[in-house]
């Protein structure tokens, strides 16, 4: 009786496995390709940053006025200091639009003490619904600064609340707890100038954990202290430098982070702004961009650029970084089947068959295939149909790939930009690729299992997100807990 | 093999020898981080050391009138892009007898970066145009010239951003004849690189924007060049251009250079536009004639607090406010209508 049941399966699992065999080759063979694109890509865009230098844009009066747009939501603690670092941006023309998305905390009102803001009339630009607007500030100290307060509707209404706000003609969409360099919006600006048809352009996001920060600005660059922390920083150098820069170089860029990404205004409100049902309204917003533009047959590029740095804090316990990636796997999943219609389209050009077909296949059921893969191979030893021979040399066929990748992303940052410059940084992050591979690969796989599972049951929550603030030069060693609840 | 039924000789050879190569690309490539960390380390180190010399000679040369040998004892030739690149972090700020002093001491290694400015990727060659343009001497404009036609656009950039300053104006109508070569650049950039040439470029932008022979695009840059400037002599050819104008780039920027230096003698010519069928027509027309109308214009940007465009009615109650029709305004905050809130916003700045 059981035998026959076992031998029924036998060819499914067998199948199974050839799929599992399949989609691993496929996927890290796309990220070795993206690596090798990324390298050639970021040696020329050193070089081409050499040749048109920051201080010459500034010079030349050529920068288009952008808008910073931050949501806030019970941000007390940090809100007065992020303003601060915002207002001290290096860019000549531009407002910072901080929108308070109902927070039940302080936010408003220490905002309200530390800018001496005045309520304002502001008259809007588009017609885009969001939760109710309660007032417009505007600082009497720092004319630049304005703050919407408005119900709580989560991330993308209060972007959508800010972009109606909006004057200019770019606009810069941040987490209010991101941290960007001086210099971030002349750098992200550039693809504007260098391509007129550029209609959003994102830049780097680094991980802050282990870093001093001095009065909003990152100055200590130290990799973070937990180990969690550290296996992020490497992750983030293989999503951006490997994967992005990959991405970029076949102009095929279909993600653009929340946390730090430039806009055309115009574009994005013609596409009908950020989307409020999804979970993953910047993944959403940039596919959006993409289908409006071909559907309309708009010339128009969106661009992924390195040297822009903004700094973010990263979670340091497994609990939040599951229900962070938890989060991710489901916003990725709401883009990517709201516009399925663009999969293996050819009316979508190269992301129809390159970058959607990548996204759909590999990083969207990629984690079910993966997951069901390690149960699969697990009965199938169980079952001894699995010479222990090929068992070993898979997993260590599996570990090697994942540790070339990991290495090749260390490579490029050292190739380009070299922010880890403490001696043992580079040693650690050789080291950390090794580790890597072998646990924090699997958890990962598992989070976003449980996101797909998530979805599937149709949970839309944005999770709790526990934050440690920054850790400030006066008390790098002590950081002052801070849990604040994202948005939604 | 895995419950999968292939010849598992041949197999597992090929999984053994990927593995094998993949352990292989591993070390290599932790090798070449290794190998990029110490030769950057180096080399950082190596150009500290260096400058850390060259500084205090640079110093001496220019200000105390030490022998320029003394510093070019001190450049190797492998050192001697490097210098170029050192120098011109100086030049990039001076002008005049300064900027002539640092381009003598760049002199001798100005003739190694021609040989060499052809070679290499866009970028080197991008840079290297970039250094002979701003370290080179007169008889190294050629070069730049040159340069126009690279076919890499980035390099004929490079190229035509350092042509169009004040001093080059032989070298205007080169680069105005290949501003198709840029097409792909925002307007705005170009007009800024167009304006860098100062006052003197404005008779070249002048013929490029009457020329009807070009397109509407590249006059459109023309005219935004011109308001950088803030060409008053352009006003009058502004209106005229205006009246013929066809698409939205020109005649915003013919407006914009309106609002800038035109005077009440244009206002006609806008008026003609305030009912434009593409808004951001409109509302550049409506701004204008805030700047160039009187009070009789009043009533006719009024109405235009009511236009579909939010855009439109945000300029046309500023509009209000530059015409002095306060009247108007508070009327406007204290309806309903759809221009209410930004009638209030003007009065409350």
């Amino acid at each position: 009786m059981t035998s026959g049941w076992i031998e029924q399966l036998l060819p499914v699992l067998i199948g199974f496995n050839a799929l599992v065999i399949l989609y691993f080759l496929i996927l890290n063979s796309a990220y070795l390709l993206t690596s090798v694109f990324a390298f050639r890509a970021l040696r020329r865009y050193a070089n081409r940053l050499e040749s048109v230098a920051v201080d010459e844009l500034l010079n030349d009066r050529v920068l288009p006025p952008v808008t910073v747009l931050a949501p806030a939501y019970n941000e007390a603690v940090n809100c007065v200091e992020s303003v601060r670092a915002l207002l001290g941006l290096r860019y000549p023309d531009y407002e910072v639009l901080v929108v308070n998305d109902g927070s039940t905390d302080e936010t408003l009102e220490r905002l309200r003490e530390a800018f001496e803001l005045r309520r304002v009339p502001r008259a809007p630009t588009a017609e885009l619904p969001t939760a109710e607007v309660r007032g417009v500030y505007r600082s009497t100290t720092h004319p630049r600064l304005w703050v919407i307060d408005k119900e709580n509707g989560g991330k993308a209404d209060a972007l959508n609340a800010g972009l109606a706000l909006c004057r200019t003609p770019l606009f810069c969409a941040i987490d209010a707890d991101t941290l960007i360099e001086r210099d971030a919006l002349i750098r992200i600006s550039r693809p504007f100038l260098e391509d007129a048809r550029t209609v959003a352009a994102g830049g780097i996001i680094r991980i802050a954990n282990g870093s001093t920060v001095e009065s909003g600005r990152v100055t200590g660059i130290r990799l973070p202290r937990k180990l969690i922390a550290r296996f992020q920083v490497l992750e983030y150098l293989r999503a951006f430098l490997s994967a992005r820069m990959g991405w970029d170089a076949l102009d095929a860029t279909l993600v653009i982070s929340g946390a730090f990404g430039m806009f055309r205004r115009p574009t994005v409100v013609d596409a009908g702004g950020y989307a409020t049902d999804t979970v993953g309204e910047d993944m959403e917003l940039v596919v959006r961009l993409h289908r409006h533009c071909r559907e309309r047959e708009i010339p128009y590029r969106i661009r992924f650029v390195p040297d822009p740095v903004a700094w973010t804090e990263c979670p340091e316990s497994l609990r939040v970084l599951g229900r962070q990636r938890d989060r991710w796997q489901r916003g990725l999943m709401e883009s990517l089947w709201r516009h399925r219609v663009m999969l293996f389209n050819r009316r979508y050009g190269r992301i129809g068959w390159l970058a959607f077909p990548y996204f759909f296949l590999l990083e969207m059921i990629g984690p079910v295939i993966e997951a069901l893969g390690y149960v699969a191979f697990v009965v199938t030893i169980l079952l001894g149909r699995a010479s222990p021979s090929y068992v070993v040399a898979f997993l260590l066929l599996a570990v090697v790939f994942g540790i070339a990748l990991s290495i090749a992303a260390v490579a490029l940052e050292e190739l380009s930009f070299r922010r880890y410059t403490q001696g043992g940084d580079l040693a650690a992050l050789l080291g950390l690729s090794f580790v890597e591979t072998i646990g924090y690969r699997q958890l990962n796989t598992w989070w976003r299992f449980r996101g797909v599972i998530s979805k599937l049951r149709g949970v839309r929550s944005w999770g709790i997100m526990d934050r440690q603030g920054f850790e400030s030069g006066a008390a790098a060693s002590e950081p002052s807990p801070s849990p604040t609840e994202s948005h939604r | 093999m895995i419950g999968l039924d292939l010849p598992d000789e041949w197999v597992f050879r090929l999984l053994i020898d990927t593995i094998g190569l993949l352990i292989v690309v591993t070390l290599l490539l932790a090798a070449v981080a290794i190998r990029l960390r110490r030769r950057n380390s180096r080399r950082a180190a190596h150009f500290d050391a260096l400058e850390a010399e060259w500084t205090p000679l640079l110093g001496a040369v220019l200000y105390e009138g030490a022998d320029p040998a003394r510093l070019h004892e001190r450049v190797s030739a492998s050192d001697a892009e490097h210098f170029m690149v050192f120098v011109n972090r100086y030049a990039e700020r001076v002008r005049g007898a300064e900027l002539q002093q640092l381009q003598g001491l760049a002199a001798p290694y100005v003739g190694g970066l021609v040989r060499r400015v052809g070679r290499g990727s866009p970028e080197s060659r991008a840079q290297r145009v970039r250094l002979i343009a701003d370290l080179g001497m007169p008889e190294h404009t050629d070069v730049v010239l040159e340069s126009l036609d690279d076919p890499s656009p980035l390099v004929a950039m490079i190229a035509a951003r350092r042509l169009f300053r004040p001093g080059n104006e032989q070298h205007f109508d080169a680069v105005l004849a290949r501003l198709d070569r840029f097409g792909e650049w925002s307007r705005r950039f170009l007009a800024g690189m167009l304006a860098a040439g100062g006052p003197a470029v404005a008779p070249a932008l002048v013929r490029m924007l009457t020329d009807r022979g070009r397109s509407e695009e590249d006059r459109a840059v023309a005219a935004e060049a011109l308001t950088l400037l803030h060409e008053i002599d352009a006003a009058s050819l502004a209106a005229r251009e205006l009246e013929t104008a066809e698409t939205r780039s020109l005649a915003v920027a013919l407006l914009r250079l309106l609002q800038a230096v035109g005077g009440p003698r244009e206002a006609d010519a806008v008026r003609a536009r305030m009912s434009a069928l593409d808004p951001i027509v409109r509302q550049a027309a409506v701004e204008t004639l805030g700047a160039l109308g009187d009070m009789g214009d009043a009533e006719r940007i009024v109405g235009r607090l009511e236009d579909p465009s939010p855009w439109v009615r945000m300029r046309a109650a500023s509009a209000l406010e530059t015409l002095g029709a306060r009247e108007a305004l508070l009327r406007a905050a204290e309806g309903d209508g759809a221009g209410s809130v930004a009638a209030a916003e003007v009065l409350s700045a």
